[in-house]
């Protein structure tokens, strides 16, 4: 920011918009507006654990207690989504931070398809997971199209339902000192329903339709088709179809497998299964009625352009 | 009718969860069908009255549009 400030005098987006839009093919070239605007998409991308900038989340997701992992796997992305497609929209975009977006994509889809497989702890599975949404929901903005910014928008709220969704049940069985993923094993026999509801969010998570995942995937990558990027797509459908293999491997450990020690499944607190219920149902039920969370993003994404 | 079943529905699962009864607390219940009822009878509204924003929205990119290819205009 204060690179920027400094090599242009403004601070408000408007008048950086007009300093700023397309400087690279005028001949208001400076290093120091470009180190600025790149030491402001790495800062943004830093908060949002996108690659190569997520070596903190795995250890800082597992250490954690488990409602402050929940809150820093959404609301940052949350707000630095916001926040940054205020900054590229209306303040700058030029073809370097579009390229830069990109390969952040691509790269976070790849590693937290790749890493997450080879996870033997729930929580850094799920940070890994978190990695490569990150991933997909970056295309979304990478296109820098109104359908892009509706498919982020899409993709964020169903990526935070999910994730609520993921986290309470780590919450209600971190009760009973489960930690490992192969402590999961027979979770199926003890609780039947809430390894069918971790499975319908691990089935969400893959993609799998008519969950809500797949509803947020099948429009970023259309998205991403639409702009043009015609490399970005099949990444993100290859990596989605390599992810399914460890959240189908979580689904096989509950029902199929038996358990390292047996543990004695704790009943959960009333809050938690609330919670649980309601974003089960909404990522069961997304499906049929999307067109409200449809005509709300479209509205948002319109708006910000106008 | 769809709001009722999801409330109903919602709060049996609860209880599943919990690995209790289905039907434990039976006031809970009615209160999860009242509750769906009025959030799906507001979803509906408010989907209806957010697409006639969206209508004037794209109404008024498709003017500034023509306004400034076909007029010229700088703004």
């Amino acid at each position: 920011c204060s690179m920027i400030y400094g090599s242009t005098g403004a601070t408000h987006f408007d008048q950086l918009a007009k300093i700023l839009t397309g400087y690279e093919i005028t001949g208001a070239r400076s290093s120091g507006i470009f180190m600025g605007i790149l030491f402001i998409a790495v800062g943004f991308l830093f908060k949002i654990t996108a690659v190569p900038f997520h070596m903190w989340a795995p250890d800082i997701y597992e250490g954690s207690p488990t409602p402050v992992t929940a809150f820093l796997s959404i609301a940052p992305k949350i707000s630095i989504s916001a926040n940054i497609s205020r900054v590229s929209i209306y303040g700058s975009y030029g073809a370097t931070l579009q390229q830069i977006f990109f390969f952040c994509s691509i790269a976070s889809m790849i590693l937290g398809a790749l890493a997450a497989m080879a996870q033997t702890k729930v929580k850094r599975l799920l940070a890994h997971s978190s990695i490569g949404h990150v991933g997909y929901i970056r295309t979304g903005f990478s296109c820098g199209t109104i359908e892009g910014i509706q498919s982020l928008l899409i993709g964020i709220f169903i990526y935070a339902s999910m994730t609520l969704d993921a986290f309470a049940i780590v919450s209600a069985l971190r009760q009973t000192r489960v930690k490992y993923i192969a402590d999961l094993g027979a979770l199926a026999k003890t609780n039947p329903i809430l390894a069918i509801t971790f499975s319908i969010t691990m089935f969400s998570y893959a993609g799998i339709p008519p969950l809500a995942g797949f509803c947020s995937k099948f429009y970023l990558f259309f998205a991403a088709l639409g702009c043009g990027a015609y490399f970005l797509a099949p990444v993100g459908v290859v990596t989605s179809v390599i992810g399914r293999f460890y959240y189908i491997r979580l689904a096989k450990r509950m029902f199929f497998d038996t358990p390292r020690t047996w543990i004695l499944y704790e009943p959960m607190d009333r809050d938690k299964s609330l919670l649980l219920a309601m974003t089960s149902s909404f990522i069961t039920s997304f499906f049929p009625y999307p067109s409200p969370l449809f005509s709300v993003t479209h509205q948002m994404a319109l708006s910000s352009y106008l | 009718m769809v709001g009722v079943l999801l409330g109903l529905g919602t709060q049996m699962y609860s209880n599943a969860l919990r690995k209790l009864p289905y039907m434990r607390h039976p006031w809970e219940h009615l209160l999860g069908m009242g509750l769906g009822a009025v959030f799906a009878n507001q979803m509906v509204k408010w989907e209806v009255k957010a697409q006639e924003d969206l209508d004037k929205l794209l109404l008024k990119a498709k003017q500034a549009n023509e306004r400034r290819y076909f007029d010229d205009d700088e703004d």
